[in-house]
């Protein structure tokens, strides 16, 4: 510490080279008069607290001190002056500039003046000590729970003879110890129990009256005793006042009452009593925990195993188009370990054309709806080329945080239908051919141009000529339902008019319902659909033609359109003899009719129903029929007024089952 | 030299090319030629043009629709209307036909005791 000799200065030092270590130390050095105005003061007072020296030269040091600290201070200057010659060391806050204070460590000093005359000068030396000071006051808290208890348990041992200190002080520590969930064990130097709280007696099965004044060991594993003893005894003479016992949770072993042996997360400390020195071991019983966690890896381990078991792509997907789950299966698709999926973006995982496939069908998964789907990806060169998608949303108080992806790879089954369409369709075609043989033979024949039978050889020809047009229509319906199922056949939807394609199906069908002596009645509407016309025209005569076979003569079948908000709905409704309850599911099924002798004695193909149904599901519309058995039947079906895609952003509906 | 009109029918089918001449000689007085391809079509109708061609669009070798271009870039048979016999119903398949300049089509099965009057009606020719 520099200390200004003033009265006495050394010969060999210059004023100048004072002025030089008056700059240079790291201390505040500050010369003031017996009032305590500074006369001179060094850099160091600008660098700690912020003020600019000429501005300090002239002022009272006392309008710096805190307000609390300034009686002391006061006192320290008149002991100061009181005591001349004598260094004084005492501690005060400055404020600083920014309106924080500082704590400075002083050291004072007024000379002993040789004459009277001479003014008194205080020299005084000043060193920052604020961030020690609240280094200091952090850990007197940290101490101060440890205090409080080692605190009481002094008092307890200081007052034994004195009942009431006794119980209050059991009262305040059984407060303190009980509140702590944790077991709280305390052990003096010989490693015996001192202390034991109630979440010790829960844990470890005795009692405190019990345990109390017994060796630590009866709570350890025997095999561990005496390396435990060791450690502790270690601890204790080691300079740091409390560790974690064991390096990991879990790692260290206690044992119960009744023997069972346990894993716990425990720590010590330690501190010096009246009694010498105690130690605090605070522990958690986390056999449950450890049982969760191993509980939770083998169910995750179960969820892997099983999900890398199935032959289909599992995944989740988060909200920002990420995999954070996938399953085996995704090596077969991408032939990438699944692992190093997890984390990446779809688009980086899938490519750019995967990728924008099915990012329409993502985004509609991640605004919350469940979506099903079938794709093709005709120029990857990964293996699946189609693949069927399911995304279900993942909810969450609301909102979307991602979605569940189950793909599946159903290139083998496309090619099968591909093959079953191809067969169908080259059957059918196969079969007209001779058909067109035999069917102009046959009606050349009955024309009686190339002569005239007998009546039975006529009426023998008459059935050979109409049941080849049966077989024909059977022929032309099984191949239109193939190629509207398979999507051969586009529909070309447009926006029609509903009073055109009524009266369009009605002239077709006039001349079969005059040959039945059914009247036929159109109630049409002002209104529009927007549908594929050649095929809503084959859906109404399907329908017309079933009602006016199934018509008694005289009848009337009527066919009415109805304007919705959004759709039109259509009604075919007949007098006939209605269908049976039972029938009234499967009768849009596939050779499913009301009769089994309906095809021979009604000429039907038995597959009209299943492709009007195919027509209208096409159009995104639903079909069905009610009916009283024996009072006739309404058949029903809805079209769209505006196409899907008008009304809200969706994926092509081609693929969308 | 007789005005009867002549048609010339290819059809690798002779069943049906039997049943179309047996219907259009019992309701016209037509001359019919028939032709079993595309390749054998090609060469009768260019040696002798007829007045109109059937032809059938599923065969094999040439085609309908290559047999119609060969006929078309002929110019001995460019001018020659040709309806085609088709096994495909579509609407889509028929307008395929039209728009390569067919002049009319006639789906399979079709009826032969109306067949004259059908042909008739594309060619706007009076019976």
């Amino acid at each position: 510490m520099v200390s200004f000799e003033h009265h006495q200065p050394n010969s060999a030092l210059l004023p100048q080279d004072l002025e030089l270590f008056f700059d240079i130390t790291p201390n505040l050095l500050c010369i003031t008069d017996a009032d305590g105005r500074f006369k001179q003061l060094n850099v160091q007072f600008s660098k700690v607290l912020g003020y600019s020296i000429p501005a300090l030269v002239g002022q009272s040091f006392l309008d710096l001190v805190h307000s609390d600290d300034q009686v002391t201070t006061q006192q320290t200057v008149e002991h100061l002056m009181a005591h001349r010659g004598t260094p004084t060391t005492f501690k005060n806050r400055y404020r600083c500039t920014n309106g924080g204070y500082r704590y400075l460590m002083w050291t004072a000093i007024a000379p002993a003046s040789q004459t009277t005359a001479e003014p008194v000068l205080i020299y005084a030396t000043a060193v920052d000590i604020t961030e020690q000071k609240q280094a200091e006051q952090s850990l007197s808290q940290e101490r101060d729970f440890s205090k409080a208890v080692l605190d009481t348990v002094n008092t307890l041992n200081a007052h034994k003879q004195t009942e009431i200190a006794l119980h209050y002080s059991q009262k305040t520590l059984a407060s303190i110890f009980d509140l702590a969930g944790e077991a709280i064990i305390c052990i003096d130097q010989q490693q015996n129990i001192r202390l034991f709280n109630q979440a010790a007696e829960r844990i470890f099965g005795y009692k405190a009256t019990d345990i109390v004044g017994r060796s630590l060991d009866l709570l350890l594993p025997e095999a561990l005793q005496a390396i435990h003893r060791q450690h502790i005894a270690q601890f204790g003479m080691s300079p740091v006042a409390s560790r974690r016992m064991g390096e990991r949770p879990g790692q260290v072993s206690g044992r119960r009452k009744n023997g069972e042996i346990f894993p716990a997360e425990a720590s010590i400390s330690k501190s010096t009593t009246k009694d010498g020195l105690w130690y605090t071991v605070m522990l958690q019983d986390v056999t449950e925990r450890i049982r969760a966690e191993t509980a939770i890896r083998r169910s995750e381990e179960q969820l892997r195993t099983t999900t890398n078991a199935l032959p289909v792509l599992i995944a989740y997907i988060d909200a920002d188009e990420h995999y954070q789950f996938n399953n085996q299966a995704y090596e077969d698709w991408l032939g990438v370990p699944y692992e190093t999926l997890k984390g990446q973006s779809l688009e980086t995982a899938l490519g750019p054309d995967i990728y924008h496939t099915i990012q329409p069908y993502l985004r509609q998964a991640l605004n919350g709806q469940t979506v099903t789907f079938e794709v093709e990806f005709p120029h990857s060169v990964l293996p699946y080329r189609w693949v069927s998608v399911s995304y279900q949303p993942d909810m969450h108080e609301g909102s979307v945080r991602g979605c569940f992806a189950l793909t599946q790879d159903i290139s083998d089954r496309k090619a099968a239908d591909q093959i079953k369409h191809e067969f169908v369709s080259v059957v059918s075609h196969e079969l007209r051919t001779p058909l067109t043989s035999i069917h102009g033979a046959l009606k050349l024949m009955t024309t009686g141009q190339l002569g005239q039978l007998e009546p039975q050889g006529q009426e023998l020809l008459e059935i050979a000529l109409s049941n080849t047009e049966r077989l024909t229509r059977l022929v032309n319906d099984v191949l239109d339902l193939e190629r509207i199922e398979s999507g051969t056949i586009k529909m070309i939807k447009v926006r029609c008019q509903v009073a055109q394609v009524l009266q369009q199906a009605a002239q077709a069908m006039m001349s079969m319902a005059q040959t039945q002596g059914v009247t036929l009645r159109v109630v049409p509407v002002d209104t529009h659909i927007y549908a594929d016309p050649d095929h809503v025209e084959q859906t109404l005569t399907n329908l017309l033609s079933n009602a006016i076979k199934f018509s008694p003569r005289g009848e009337t079948v009527l066919l009415k359109a109805i304007d919705q908000p959004h759709q039109v709905l259509f009604k075919v409704i007949d007098h006939g003899r209605g269908i049976p309850e039972n029938k009234l599911e499967t009768i849009f099924e596939r050779f499913q009719q009301v009769d089994a002798s309906d095809t021979r004695k009604h000429g039907g193909t038995g597959l009209g129903l299943a492709i009007c149904r195919e027509i209208v599901q096409h159009h995104d519309g639903r079909i069905w029929v009610t009916s009283i058995h024996g009072q006739g039947s309404t058949f029903c079906f809805t079209l769209p007024k505006t196409s899907s895609h008008e009304t809200h952003e969706q994926p092509p509906k081609d693929f969308v089952n | 030299m007789s005005n009867r009109r002549k048609i010339l029918l290819i059809d690798d089918e002779t069943d049906i090319q039997t049943v179309v001449k047996i219907g259009l000689t019992l309701n016209t007085d037509w001359i019919i030629t028939t032709a079993n391809s595309g390749e054998t079509g090609l060469e009768v109708a260019v040696a002798t043009p007829p007045d109109a061609i059937l032809l059938d669009v599923a065969m094999p070798g040439m085609d309908g629709l290559a047999t119609l271009s060969a006929l078309q870039k002929n110019t001995v048979t460019a001018h020659v209307p040709i309806i085609f016999l088709t096994a495909k119903a579509q609407a889509a398949d028929r307008r395929r036909l039209y728009e390569a300049g067919a002049s009319g089509v006639i789906t399979k099965p079709f009826d032969p005791t109306t067949l004259a009057s059908q042909i008739a009606g594309f060619l706007t020719w009076t019976l």
